[in-house]
């Protein structure tokens, strides 16, 4: 059995890892069209659960580990593109993102209910697709997944943006869709691949976080708001920053909660995020962006 | 047009003169009620029972309030269908005194000022019998409030804080709703006595039930003597890692540990507890007892766990009272649905049964003869899953909590029951 600051420090990474994951997947997409998606909770919960039903319908080989992998990838960019079309594309034309807001909230509330309606209110048990034999140091499968899927994520994130064209057109997106287009670059196309690509993180993060504390029907509320802090925190347009985010936010939370009653814990997370944004208010990595009149 | 605002004056003017005639008059053949309805005696029902409040030729209309919606739905959700189900059983057999029970929902989203807004609504609609409500505790208080003050006949399924119970109103019932405390302190009666611990440990949940539950913890570790309630630590609902508490649990190394939960964190809560080292016996608050701890046993950690429960049988039973249930609800409602049926299905189904014993036995269509008809029943269970006696001075209709064990991934009945005798 592990000692205490043993257990406190894995736990930490673990959880952080889980927050830094929601954090990718809305930073992915506001960097590149300066919306939030308030519906990347539902996104996770898809992803859960369709390795719930895929789980319950066939033995888990590695063949149908693959699969359900590729298969909730595809999932998780189609729901993206889906919600592109639903979402950003008619309501931006109003030119008030605040309205591509509302409309993913209003997404969040209808596959909220509808994955409430059909799975009720517990957890429920997915196998996770590293399994507890699989071992490294102090942690288990289901945690190397968890941790190791950010990492891969904001490596392979700045590798696509930093040594391939299409990175580089998405980058210039996100700096400066009029100038882009100017160029010949469809910016719609850009901004649909954007929305896939968080959703699919979504998805992912939603499959293998499940292996790991279950799968809920809705992810709450409160873990959706601690991704928002930790994209926050690390700054709202660096990958990077949200997971070194996502882990400080783990640290606080595990730390608090050992030593601190619940309802302290909270304030301490929000104390930390206010004080950054005092000092960096484009947070940890983020850059300040300037608006000339 | 100056002519037309004259009459209108005029017309308004009688309206509001009838209305006051109509309430200070002394005509004996109508009475006006708590909800300002009138009962008349020359309207009359098939079984010799006068029409009145929610009353009429054809139906007993009851209303609901409930979170049909949102993170609780479950809850609402049940209680309707429960309710529904009994109500469509006993129409079919004829309905009460040849009236049928109809069920009027109502969505309070969780709020409780929705609920005491529907409670008042209902009031001033007038044609309602009784309020029935479903909910997590401090919502349902919202509920519990306004038929206090208006004096609705009101039937709280759920909700065990104690604001929902105290102070004792006479209008106010409750199904199986057993007072947080009183749960906790017979909980922590049994394990003591069960595994002769002297270390009781304490996690819960901070919603409105469990926390009160700790108040009944204490309490009875106090009554007993010579027992510690240790390692006190709690989450937020939707919390969804519980390491920090299960550690500062196993650091308090407990005889035995009850875990106060809502049914979304019960299994991490389990498994974070077994995963730091905590080998004490667990018991699950009935809030939490349910599917997810079997699921747990494909991982033995589900295996030996027990868990309060308002019925003898869980779901799985495969015959029994609760084996009826399961089939008629199925055949109802279809298997679809996960989480469904839940024990708010059943608690509903049982009180839907218990409503309609006590509209039987009205001898007036009042509000009064409801309530004396509801205070007059005793060890009513004719669905054989649960239950209610009531008397003028206990509103509290529940007899007791039974104790389930997870045999080979199935909710068993242990046989025992927690002892509620200190309420006598």
């Amino acid at each position: 059995m592990p000692g205490l600051y043993e257990s406190l420090v894995t736990q930490s990474v673990v959880l952080g890892a889980q927050y830094a994951l929601v954090a990718i997947g809305i930073v992915v997409l506001f960097r590149h069209t300066g919306i939030a998606n308030f519906a990347q909770g539902e996104i996770l919960a898809l992803g859960g659960l369709a390795a719930l039903e895929v789980q319950r319908a066939f033995a888990m080989s590695i063949g149908v580990q693959v699969a359900l992998v590729v298969g909730v990838s595809l999932l998780g960019g189609a729901i993206g593109a889906v919600m592109y079309a639903v979402c950003h594309a008619p309501l931006r034309r109003a030119q008030d993102d605040l309205l591509v807001v509302v409309g993913t909230l209003a997404v969040a509330l209808l596959l909220g209910n509808a994955f409430r309606f059909q799975y009720g209110s517990e957890t429920h048990s997915v196998a996770p697709l590293l399994t507890d034999a699989v071992r490294f140091r102090g942690f288990a499968g289901p945690e190397i997944a968890v941790i190791a899927l950010p990492v891969m994520l904001v490596v392979g994130w700045l590798a696509l943006q930093r040594y391939t064209r299409a990175g580089r057109r998405l980058t210039a997106v996100a700096q400066n869709p009029v100038g882009a287009t100017l160029c010949g670059i469809d910016v719609r196309v850009w901004f649909v691949v954007a929305w896939a690509v968080s959703s699919l993180v979504g998805a992912l993060a939603g499959m293998l976080v499940g292996g790991l504390i279950g799968v809920r029907a809705t992810v709450p509320l409160g873990y959706l708001i601690k991704g928002f802090i930790a994209a926050v925190f690390g700054g709202l347009t660096s990958v990077g920053g949200a997971l070194v985010g996502g882990i400080a936010l783990g640290a606080v939370d595990v730390f608090g909660g050992y030593y601190l009653p619940t309802a302290v814990r909270d304030i301490v997370g929000f104390a930390l995020l206010i004080s950054v944004l005092l000092m960096r208010p484009q947070g940890m990595f983020g850059r300040l962006t300037e608006s000339r009149l | 047009m100056r002519v037309r605002r004259w009459l209108a004056g005029i017309a308004a003017a009688m309206l509001v003169t009838g209305a006051l005639g109509a309430c200070g008059g002394d005509d004996d053949d109508a009475t006006a009620d708590t909800n300002g309805s009138e009962t008349t005696a020359a309207q009359e029902g098939e079984g010799g029972l006068p029409n009145g409040v929610g009353i009429t030729d054809d139906e007993i209309r009851v209303g609901f309030h409930g979170p049909l919606t949102g993170p609780v739905s479950w809850v609402g959700l049940g209680a309707r269908d429960g309710l529904e189900l009994a109500f469509a059983e006993i129409n079919a057999d004829g309905g009460v005194n040849g009236r049928n029970l109809v069920l009027d929902v109502k969505d309070d989203e969780g709020s409780p000022a929705t609920a005491g807004s529907i409670v008042r609504e209902y009031v001033q609609g007038g044609d309602t019998a009784i309020v029935v409500s479903a909910g997590l505790s401090v919502p349902t208080v919202g509920g519990v409030v306004a038929a206090r003050e208006t004096g609705i006949p009101y039937f709280n399924l759920t909700a065990g804080d104690p604001k929902a119970h105290e102070p004792f109103a006479e209008n106010v019932f409750h199904g199986m709703a057993l007072q947080a405390p009183w749960t906790g302190r017979a909980s922590v009666t049994y394990l003591v006595e069960k595994y002769d611990a002297s270390r009781v440990g304490y996690m819960h949940s901070e919603d409105g039930f469990n926390t009160a539950m700790l108040d009944g913890v204490r309490e009875g570790a106090e009554e007993i003597g010579d027992v510690e309630v240790v390692g006190v630590t709690t989450w937020k609902p939707g919390d969804t890692d519980f390491t920090a508490q299960a550690l500062r649990m196993a650091e308090a190394d407990p005889d035995v540990v009850m875990v106060a939960t809502l049914l979304p964190e019960a299994a991490p809560v389990v498994k974070a507890l077994r995963a730091a080292g905590v080998t004490a016996p667990l018991l699950i608050s009935n809030g939490g007892t349910g599917e997810s701890m079997l699921e747990l046993s494909d991982d033995e950690l589900g295996d030996g766990v027990l868990g309060t429960w308002f019925f003898s049988d869980y779901f799985s039973a495969e015959s029994g009272p609760v084996a009826d249930f399961m089939a008629a609800w199925t055949e109802e409602y279809g298997s679809g649905m996960e989480g469904r049926p839940n024990y708010v299905d059943v608690n509903g189904y049982v009180d839907g049964y218990t409503l309609a014993e006590a509209f039987g036995n009205m001898t007036e269509a009042t509000p009064e003869a409801l309530i004396a008809a509801l205070e007059g029943i005793s060890d009513f269970n004719p669905t054989g899953i649960s239950a209610r006696s009531y008397s003028s001075t206990k509103h509290f209709g529940g007899t007791g909590l039974n104790v389930l064990e997870v045999v080979d991934g199935s909710w068993k009945s242990t046989g025992d029951t927690l002892d509620l005798s200190f309420l006598e």
